[in-house]
């Protein structure tokens, strides 16, 4: 049987909860497990915010409202951008 | 030992409790929780990859159901967050020629007209429309004008006004930001609020919105430069559950309230800053 998917509420909870259980173990000084923790801690924490622009596009998209699609992109450039630009002249 | 897990349940109640504040009035709380913690005996260094992890965390935790609660504008957050964006990287490029301290007076100085701005208004601009229904809440295509719900689930559309001005505005945040590596939550609900007249709760739920994006970034480059370590980790855990806190509460305040605790939030800021520089 196929099982319904989660709603937006739910899903926001469950990786809410997630996250909170990677960050307490990435406060144990027990190595790697604490290091691999505060690794993924810290991709969730750069990675959601560009997943929730991706799937803005994505849905503006599909009402094909290209005007906030392009601006979406730009946003990406800059931001990406602009991270780049700051690691390279702090190399 | 013992004196390492005091410190991090410090970290923990300090950014539960800044992170709540941060979502209410869409300050972030970085500003708030970072001279804090220098205040106890973090170096800068170590306290500012802490302030913009609890900042990140507490805008992640809020989004979500700030978005459910159609207090969110997207449309309006993607659009500023380009000015505030780019401005934010020219100041970190001039952040060697200018002098920090100027930066934090200007900083300061700014806060505080923003809560003076805020705070001496009366009353609510956007008034609930009868016939309005729960589907006009959140954004609408091609337009940045939307609606939101009232604590008593009424619904109250809005329009945005002086939008190049406003982006100008968050574009000098942005800079200023830059210049001192702050998110500038502080000053680009405000300006949104103030200048742009966009409802405070929409104000704030869309800086949240902004601040994931710049405090995403600002992590990135921390990361790069080796300073994100362990100690984030209790920031990480308070800012989570602060943000979910505070946008849980904020829609049940009036905007009347969440304007009011903005403004005293932003004189604290204004003096810190201040006393900082």
């Amino acid at each position: 049987m196929k099982r319904p998917p989660l709603s937006p509420s739910r899903a926001s909870d469950v990786l809410l909860i997630l996250l909170l259980l990677v960050a307490f173990v990435a406060t144990l000084p027990i190595d790697p497990i604490g290091t691999i923790a505060l690794a993924v801690l810290t991709t969730a924490l750069v990675v959601w915010p560009f997943g929730v622009l991706v799937w803005l596009a994505r849905r503006w998209a599909r009402i094909g409202d290209l005007r906030f699609v392009g601006l979406v992109g730009v946003l990406l450039i800059v931001a990406v951008g602009s991270a780049g630009l700051a690691i390279a002249l702090a190399g | 030992m013992e004196s390492e897990l005091l410190a991090a349940v410090l970290v923990g109640g300090l950014a539960l409790v800044t992170a709540t504040l941060g979502a209410i009035g869409g300050l972030g709380g970085a500003v708030l929780l970072v001279p804090m913690l220098v205040l106890l005996g973090w170096s800068p260094l170590e306290a500012a990859p802490i302030g913009i992890a609890m900042s990140a965390a507490g805008a992640l935790a809020a989004v979500p159901r700030q978005t459910l609660t159609g207090l969110t504008n997207y449309r309006l957050g993607v659009s500023l967050e380009i000015a505030a964006s780019f401005a934010a990287a020219a100041g970190a490029l001039l952040s060697i020629l200018l002098p920090v301290a100027a930066v934090q007076y200007a900083l300061g100085g700014s806060a505080v007209i923003a809560s003076m701005a805020g705070g001496l208004r009366r009353g609510q601009r956007n008034q609930p429309v009868e016939g309005a229904r729960m589907e006009d809440l959140g954004d609408r295509p091609g337009r940045l004008a939307s609606a939101y719900p009232d604590q008593s689930g009424r619904v109250i559309p809005y329009e945005i006004a002086r939008f190049r001005t406003g982006m100008g505005l968050i574009g000098g945040a942005g800079l200023l930001a830059g210049l001192t590596g702050a998110s500038g939550g502080f000053i680009k609900t405000p300006v949104m609020s103030e200048v742009m007249r966009v409802p405070v709760k929409v104000a704030a739920a869309t800086t949240m919105f902004m601040i994931a994006i710049t405090a995403a970034v600002t992590i990135a480059v921390y990361t790069s430069q080796g300073r994100i370590t362990a100690a984030i980790a209790p920031a990480v855990i308070g800012g989570l559950l602060g943000g979910r806190i505070g946008a849980a509460v904020q829609p049940r305040l009036p905007a009347t309230l969440v304007r009011r605790l903005l403004s005293v939030s932003l004189l604290v800021i204004g003096i810190v800053l201040v006393v900082r520089a």
